[in-house]
């Protein structure tokens, strides 16, 4: 547990994509007053980097210590006011915070205030963090919003993670498609309770439902009962079948796009020869009429 | 103040009026408070902003005062204010020791009840209290042997406030505040306007020195007195006795204190004497005075000092109209030990022949302006 650890964490990277951060934002512009709710993600502890080759002897593993990389997913609040913790800033778990996903931290959201974490909100803090026993720093993210006119919004932000009896201002990193997004991927692991179902063959379909095995059953149970895999199978068939039309509609969508694009080509490069020749005509008359102009000058200067 | 200059004094910036609850809690505090608090800033965290609900309370510590950020919530004006501090004091958690002491159900944050207009009052002096007490803590972590030693000796003693003085490009210092005399000040003056309790505190400030060889070099010492006090007792004119090198403030408070009251004292007769003065001065001057007026400046240290007199012409007037007036006497012959009745007298002997000084410099004066 990472509460009274007071070993720096110096590799925590904390990031929230930009979506998440923009429906946070939005919660927070909406909200008539102040609001503060859970902020849900996952941490993973990402393996030190590999350590890299250096020329140099005295190199040292320094950055030996395990990266946490906490990603902030989404969020959840109630429309009242304080409504994570008592007076005393002591966490009240209520019913929107009960049973979500997994919460790493809370946010809280008020207009026209210094960005420093307020009593309440440390205490807060401190009370969360022992009741979800995390295994990271908990999270703490500071809104103010502030709208001088309903068309535009500004919103200061700063996040903060709990380390030792403080909260410590961190970086956020707001994540969009780019290069930067890769890191997501990489820290993903893929978990579901559902078994894999393959594809069902046209030609064994009559064979379905005796390869899975009864754990596969199980899990499926788990969810539906008396559902039968094979009824499942059945419908993902179908619906497979559906995407297999559909993925051929859309090939024949963009081999139709294609041979538009090539006839649009073709017919600029008919343009393209046609102004070449036209302006090698035009260089041509001026040439012809600039020397008939040079000529008679020279007859006046003659006479 | 009236309530009326209190519901003036609280427009906020943006001329949205306080909500109605927080408003009346806000009032008592700047009512019944016996610390000079003062509002700041007054501002609405609302989207419509119709109501204001945040405002930055001035609470006096350690002579100077600490700015906090009280937020309440207009659209739920019943949940209890939230505080935010001052950028520099973010060690101070005041609630989270509450958990790990058990200690937060005496809070009054624990049965806040927003229609008790007490409650932020009772809110500030809880924090308050807590605040001086994280000062303290912090000052005693202080690595520097002559001040582990002053504060082991001195923090003891009652109302006393220490804090850290951090500035830019210059080194840490500690800050004393320590009350002197354990007297009420209003008793020693009778009929006094007071609203708030008056108190002469000496301020001490220690630089920090990490090193054990050098000799500690003098705090920086000053008297302070609240602001009503003035009027009474000026403590600019109190010599502080000197700091000789290796004292500490348990030596040095006794005898300052000592002397000061001896100091107190005598100003407090003085009121007396002041007001037996005033009084014989009646008979002798009459009421109203018919002849050209005399004022009487009379000095806080009376009657060691002298009254200073200032002759007023009724027939004789400037260019611009306004009577002339004579330059301040108080070299006249004089004694604190007469009585008053003598001393009025003396006064106006020494008046009669001052007058016909005065009268021929009045029509001196006439002549040379035409």
């Amino acid at each position: 547990m990472a509460v009274g650890d007071d070993a720096a964490p110096a590799a925590t990277k904390i990031s929230i994509s930009g979506a998440a951060l923009a429906a946070l934002l939005q919660r927070c512009a909406m909200a008539d007053g102040d609001c503060d709710g859970l902020l849900s993600g996952r941490a993973s502890t990402t393996p030190a980097p590999p350590p890299s080759l250096s020329d140099y002897d005295d190199h040292t593993p320094a950055q030996s210590v395990p990266a946490i990389s906490i990603s902030i997913s989404g969020h959840s609040s109630l429309s009242r006011p304080s409504s994570l913790s008592d007076p005393l800033g002591r966490f009240h778990p209520s019913a929107a915070s009960a049973g979500g996903p997994a919460s790493i931290g809370f946010f809280s959201s008020r207009r026209r205030t210094a960005l420093r974490p307020s009593m309440r909100e440390l205490s807060l803090a401190h009370s969360l963090s022992k009741s979800l026993s995390l295994t990271h720093p908990l999270l703490f993210l500071l809104v103010s919003p502030s709208s001088p006119n309903l068309s535009t919004h500004s919103y200061d932000h700063r996040a903060f993670l709990l380390i030792g009896s403080r909260l410590v201002p961190t970086s956020l990193d707001v994540v969009n498609v780019g290069p930067v997004f890769r890191d997501q991927y990489h820290s993903f692991a893929p978990e579901s309770p559902m078994p894999w179902l393959p594809l069902p063959q046209p030609s064994s379909a009559a064979a379905v439902g005796d390869t899975h095995t009864i754990g596969e059953q199980n899990a499926v149970d788990g969810m539906v009962e008396g559902f039968g895999l094979g009824k499942l199978q059945g419908i993902l068939g179908s619906v497979a079948g559906q995407a297999a039309e559909m993925d051929g509609m859309y090939a024949g969508m963009l081999r139709r796009l294609e041979k538009l694009a090539r006839e649009v080509e073709k017919s600029n490069l008919l343009v393209l020869k046609q102004e070449n020749r036209n302006l090698l005509l035009r260089t041509l008359r001026w040439a012809h009429r600039d020397s008939h102009k040079s000529k008679s000058t020279h007859d006046e200067i003659k006479q | 103040m009236s309530p009326a200059a209190d519901t003036a004094a609280l427009a906020s910036t943006s001329g949205a009026p306080l909500a109605p609850l927080v408003a009346a809690q806000l009032n008592f505090v700047l009512s019944q408070a016996n610390l000079p608090i003062r509002v700041g800033q007054i501002w609405s965290g609302c989207r419509d902003g119709r109501y204001a609900d945040r405002f930055t309370l001035a609470i006096p510590f350690c002579l100077d005062y600490v700015y906090w950020d009280f937020l309440y919530n207009a659209l739920s004006p019943k949940v209890a204010p939230d505080v935010v501090f001052g950028p520099d004091d973010e060690g101070f958690q005041p609630l989270v020791d509450f958990d790990e002491t058990g200690s937060g159900e005496k809070s009054c944050l624990a049965n806040w009840d927003c229609r008790d207009t007490g409650a932020l009052l009772s809110l500030i002096k809880e924090l308050r209290e807590f605040y001086i007490e994280y000062q303290k803590k912090r000052a005693a972590e202080v690595d520097d042997a002559r001040l582990k030693f002053e504060i082991s000796t001195v923090l003891s003693k009652e109302g006393i406030e220490v804090c850290m003085v951090s500035s830019n490009g210059r080194p840490d210092e500690v800050k004393f505040a320590v009350p002197l005399l354990d007297l009420d000040l209003a008793k020693l003056v009778p009929g006094c306007p007071w609203k708030l309790p008056q108190k002469i505190h000496l301020q001490a400030v220690f630089p920090i020195s990490r090193s054990y060889s050098s000799v500690p070099s003098a705090p920086r010492l000053k008297l302070v007195s609240t602001p009503d006090l003035k009027s009474f007792f000026s403590v600019d004119d109190v010599k502080l006795p000197p700091w000789l090198d290796g004292m500490c403030m348990a030596e040095y408070l006794p005898n300052l204190e000592e002397n000061l009251k001896i100091q107190v004292v005598e100003a407090s007769a003085s009121i007396g004497s002041r007001r037996r003065f005033i009084e014989a001065l009646a008979p002798t001057f009459g009421r109203p005075l018919e002849a050209d007026p005399v004022h009487f400046v009379i000095p806080l240290q009376f009657p060691k000092q002298q009254p200073v007199l200032t002759l007023e012409s009724s027939q004789h007037f400037n260019a611009q109209g306004l009577p002339i007036m004579s330059a301040p006497v108080n070299d006249y012959p004089w004694s604190p030990r007469w009585d008053p009745t003598e001393m009025v007298e003396r006064i106006y002997d020494f008046l009669v022949d001052e007058c016909q000084t005065f009268k021929k410099f009045c029509s001196d004066s006439i002549p040379q302006q035409k």
